[in-house]
């Protein structure tokens, strides 16, 4: 737990500010594109990273240190991720549509030193790609982004969502075939 | 652009600008930061001619109470019939 070593779990639970800014700096950008790269757009992703810490700070007091602490800002931001898609999807059936692509925040991000051509072609794939993984159940697309895109450990996916090692890496491996079987018509196409 | 099937799939998320790690926005660092003094503000502002006002209605609704029922119990008691044929129609005593 290298991470505990420089906050003070004590001091942070007391509502120290000292604590809580080191922990924002620490912890807030990973649960920032970790956010970003579920709901890939940008400020769903500050509205909710936002909610999170608020949730930290309300919550630290049962915080009991039986897994580490990123690990459980990561549960919280799961959670909260859970929450947010079941209210869209709620609002959805009520005919309000919300935009789940960021195009302007998308294109500022795509190096500048790529070609227009690659940068059109990375933007397609990437709207693919996603539309794949959105379609995909909900445990197999948390299992396989915070795998793929956080680098989480599947031992910490375990305890972040709460399964088995084996589920984890059964959501994983499902999740890829089912992305493969889902983008095979589009790899045909796109074949050279 | 390459197309092999086998990491097609890794390729694509590794150039995916949503999947780059970007540095924390300074206004959402901020705002991160503030939650701390926004929330014990909140805390603090519950005004405490409020509190007084919460707590004297409460008083108030108890005693409101508490004299309806002693004048319920004294009327009670007032009403009460003492006389001789008092007991005489009482349900359970025997014809």
């Amino acid at each position: 737990m290298s991470e505990t070593k420089h906050i003070d779990i004590e001091r942070l639970k007391k509502g120290d500010n000292k604590e809580f800014s080191l922990l924002i700096d620490m912890h807030a950008e990973k649960v920032f594109n970790l956010l970003r790269g579920l709901l890939r757009n940008e400020m769903e992703a500050e509205d909710l990273t936002q909610e999170v810490f608020t949730t930290v700070f309300l919550t630290i007091s049962q915080f009991k240190g039986e897994s580490k602490l990123s690990t459980w800002i990561y549960r919280i931001s799961v959670n909260k991720f859970k929450e947010h898609v079941r209210n869209r999807s709620r609002k959805k059936r009520f005919g309000f549509m919300l935009s789940i692509d960021n195009e302007n925040a998308s294109e500022s991000l795509i190096a500048a030193s790529q070609g227009p051509l690659e940068e059109l072609e990375n933007k397609e794939r990437s709207a693919v790609l996603f539309a794949a993984i959105n379609q995909l159940p909900e445990k197999q697309h948390l299992a396989f982004t915070l795998h793929k895109i956080e680098g989480i450990s599947q031992q910490e996916i375990c305890t972040i969502l709460n399964l088995r090692i084996t589920a984890v890496e059964s959501l994983i491996f499902r999740a890829r075939k089912n992305l493969q079987q889902k983008l095979h018509s589009y790899y045909q196409e796109n074949e050279m | 652009m390459s197309m092999d099937k086998k990491h097609w799939i890794d390729e694509a998320m590794e150039r995916d600008p949503f999947n780059k790690g970007r540095s924390l926005p300074a206004r959402l660092r901020n705002q991160l930061m503030d939650i701390p003094n926004h929330l014990e503000v909140k805390a603090f502002t519950l005004p405490s001619t409020h509190v007084w006002m919460a707590a004297a209605g409460l008083a108030l609704l108890i005693s409101i109470n508490v004299f309806a029922i002693s004048t319920k119990q004294k009327n009670i008691n007032a009403n009460k019939d003492n006389s001789i044929y008092s007991t005489y129609f009482l349900p359970y005593n025997s014809i």
